[in-house]
């Protein structure tokens, strides 16, 4: 059980839509699982290049001082869930409560698009690296491209969720007006 | 007569008895537009939109400032006045006035709308 807020309806019911629309279903989830021997062994050397990278940059850098070694526990644990084959709702509410701790320690949230191309890019080479046959490679590789996208899609919704949350309780504005603002065609 | 068509005649009885009123507008405090008598120029959904943001933060600002709950809001241009207040379930009452207008008058009109306006709505 977690204090974190949940996933609220509107963002849930887009999850959902996209979990549909890239028909992420059980067999990119047999595809990940299968995957999860041969990434297991890369983890360590990926997380480890991952934040060496983040320590190269100032913004990033500043964020890390001191919880490095926390910060790699939890992206383990991000890592080994992407290729733990279960995908439910508490996946999909875990991945939430990463863009919100990202949001509470301030990374913006461009970090996080270049973080997931670098998972990628490690992904595909080792990939590469231990599968021969270029069709296992290019199915398995597509079934973590959509995963890593959802992701993505869920960790950006959150942070938009958080600044238009932060923007209503400042101004007092509510979100259908907001909403209706958006909305309106520019002059 | 519909609650539409009554809450346009308060509208208009409030620009024909208050000559200073040029404009009139009972807008959603989400912003949407529910009665007007606006001139044809001007774009209700931006107005509406407009007037709902205006007393929104006229009303936490009132608060974060320690200014009691907002009576009103008030936008003061070389050409008039906008006048904004509450009028009871969500929604919210737009004057445009000249700029000459006596604004003690506006409000107490503006006001006695109000009072209207509660009761169709």
């Amino acid at each position: 059980m977690t204090d974190a807020p949940a996933i609220p309806a509107v963002a849930k019911q887009v999850i959902d839509e996209m979990i549909r629309f890239v028909a992420f279903g059980p067999v990119d989830a047999a595809n990940l699982r299968a995957l999860a021997p041969v990434m297991e062994t890369y983890q360590a050397r990926i997380t480890d290049a991952f934040y060496e990278t983040l320590a190269q940059y100032g913004p990033t850098a500043k964020l890390l001082e001191g919880r490095v070694d926390a910060l790699k526990r939890t992206h383990a644990k991000w890592f080994r869930d992407l290729f733990a084959g279960e995908y439910g709702d508490d996946y999909f509410a875990g991945r939430w409560r990463i863009g919100l701790a990202h949001v509470r320690i301030g990374l913006d949230p461009f970090w996080v698009e270049g973080v997931m191309s670098m998972i990628r890019t490690a992904a595909a080479d080792a990939l590469a690296n231990e599968l021969a046959d270029p069709l296992e490679i290019a199915k398995r590789y597509a079934s973590l491209c959509k995963l890593l996208d959802l992701d993505l899609l869920v960790i950006n919704l959150s942070y938009q969720e958080d600044r238009l949350q932060r923007l209503t309780d400042f101004t007092g504005l509510k979100r259908p007006l907001i909403e209706n603002i958006i909305r309106l065609p520019k002059k | 007569m519909s609650r539409v068509d009554t809450l346009n005649r308060v509208l208009r009885g409030l620009q024909s008895g208050s000559p200073d009123v040029e404009a009139s507008a009972l807008i959603s405090e989400d912003g949407l537009m529910i009665a007007s008598a606006l001139p044809a120029h001007v774009d209700e959904s931006r107005v509406a939109g407009m007037t709902a943001t205006l007393l929104s933060l006229g009303t936490r600002a009132a608060s974060e400032l320690e200014r009691g709950d907002v009576e009103e809001v008030l936008v003061r241009g070389k050409d008039g006045y906008a006048v904004m207040m509450a009028s009871g379930q969500g929604t919210l009452l737009l004057c445009l006035t000249s700029a000459a207008a006596k604004l003690g008058l506006t409000f107490l009109d503006m006001r006695r709308a109000v009072a209207d306006i509660r009761r169709v709505l």
